[in-house]
């Protein structure tokens, strides 16, 4: 788009003197923020990719020996569905309460927030998946896999608690 | 780039104190500006891929800036002067009065720090950082012409700011 050519005397000294308007410097202590916040992102990156890694490898090899187990497959019993609703309820508001203490703390951090938030979708999506397919097939190894998945995601929601702590820890010494 | 330290430092070394200039006139505060610096050049470092070359590396890294610069003050709800303030600022001086202004840098970042939020940021946006009235108003997300109304209001308050009294003295 072209610019209004016409300039007043107002703006013509402006742009002869441009350079002279950047005359501040930024703190040293910048960079090693900006240097202590990609590392840490790289840590969290590693944890999350472990996580994702593992509830994958759990739901592969529960879908895989669901289909060795023998066939006609079993559709998940009321009693087994009991079970587990009352299981995942007792995780879930473990889960809830941490998550929503986790997201309250990271408002403010826009960054940390969205990559959480986006780590976070991987692994909900992940739990659904083997969800679904214990509603439609039941099994213990299913059972388990989902159980081992919930507590996983407990793990790493106390592991991203550590991570605030510590930020808040670097930010107390910067400051 | 992307993961390579050094080349990370190489980039912040050579741009930083550009894009710290424009966040400092952007959100007028050392504080923040050195927070929008730090959030601004982490997303870049994080997204380096997502550079492919059709704008130069300090106009893409200026856009990440700005753009963070801009989130930060609307979560401070920056609201751009209200058009019923026109009434108001119509005594303000004209460009035909430019031979009275007492031009001197310092006055004028002194007279543009003195700017309500919304004249600072588009004055800032067009003279200093070269974006068009087009760019402003996706950029702030407001018509073209209040990217154009705001700017010829700073520009008419800055000038006030910067009007010489009758002995040759400014008032800012």
């Amino acid at each position: 788009m072209e610019k209004d050519t016409h300039k007043d005397q107002l703006e013509e000294f402006i742009l002869a003197h441009q350079q002279e308007f950047d005359d501040k410097m930024p703190s040293e202590k910048i960079w090693v923020r900006i240097k202590s916040s990609i590392s840490r992102r790289k840590e969290r990156s590693v944890i999350y990719w472990q996580a994702a890694a593992m509830i994958f490898f759990i739901l592969s090899l529960g879908l895989l020996v669901n289909n060795y187990m023998g066939s006609p497959k079993p559709l998940a019993t009321r009693v087994e569905n009991a079970g587990f609703m009352a299981t995942e309820s007792f995780y879930s508001k473990k889960i809830l309460d941490k998550q929503q203490f986790i997201m309250a703390t990271l408002s403010s951090r826009p960054v940390i927030e969205e990559d959480f938030k986006e780590d976070w979708r991987t692994l909900e999506e992940n739990y659904k998946q083997l969800k679904q397919e214990y509603l439609k097939n039941g099994g213990d190894q299913l059972l388990n896999a989902l159980i081992i998945n919930l507590q996983t995601q407990v793990k790493l929601l106390n592991r991203q608690l550590n991570i605030i702590n510590q930020i808040k820890n670097d930010e107390h010494i910067n400051s | 780039m992307e993961g390579d330290p050094s080349a990370q430092e190489s980039l912040y070394k050579l741009y930083s104190k550009a894009m710290y200039n424009i966040c400092y006139r952007m959100c007028n505060s050392a504080e923040e500006a050195e927070d929008v610096l730090q959030e601004s050049f982490v997303k870049a470092f994080k997204n380096l891929e997502g550079y492919r070359g059709t704008a130069s590396i300090g106009s893409w890294l200026k856009r990440i800036v700005v753009n963070t610069a801009i989130n930060h003050i609307r979560k401070k709800q920056l609201t751009l002067v209200p058009l019923d303030q026109v009434e108001a600022d119509a005594g303000l001086p004209s460009d035909s009065d430019d031979n009275y202004l007492f031009l001197e840098v310092e006055k004028i970042k002194q007279g543009i720090s003195q700017l309500p939020d919304g004249y600072r940021i588009v004055f800032s946006l067009y003279l200093l950082e070269g974006y068009d009235h087009t760019e402003i108003a996706e950029i702030l997300g407001i018509s073209v012409s209040t990217s154009k109304s705001q700017y010829n209001r700073a520009k008419s308050k800055l000038r006030s700011l910067l009007k010489v009294d009758n002995h040759g003295k400014g008032y800012a």
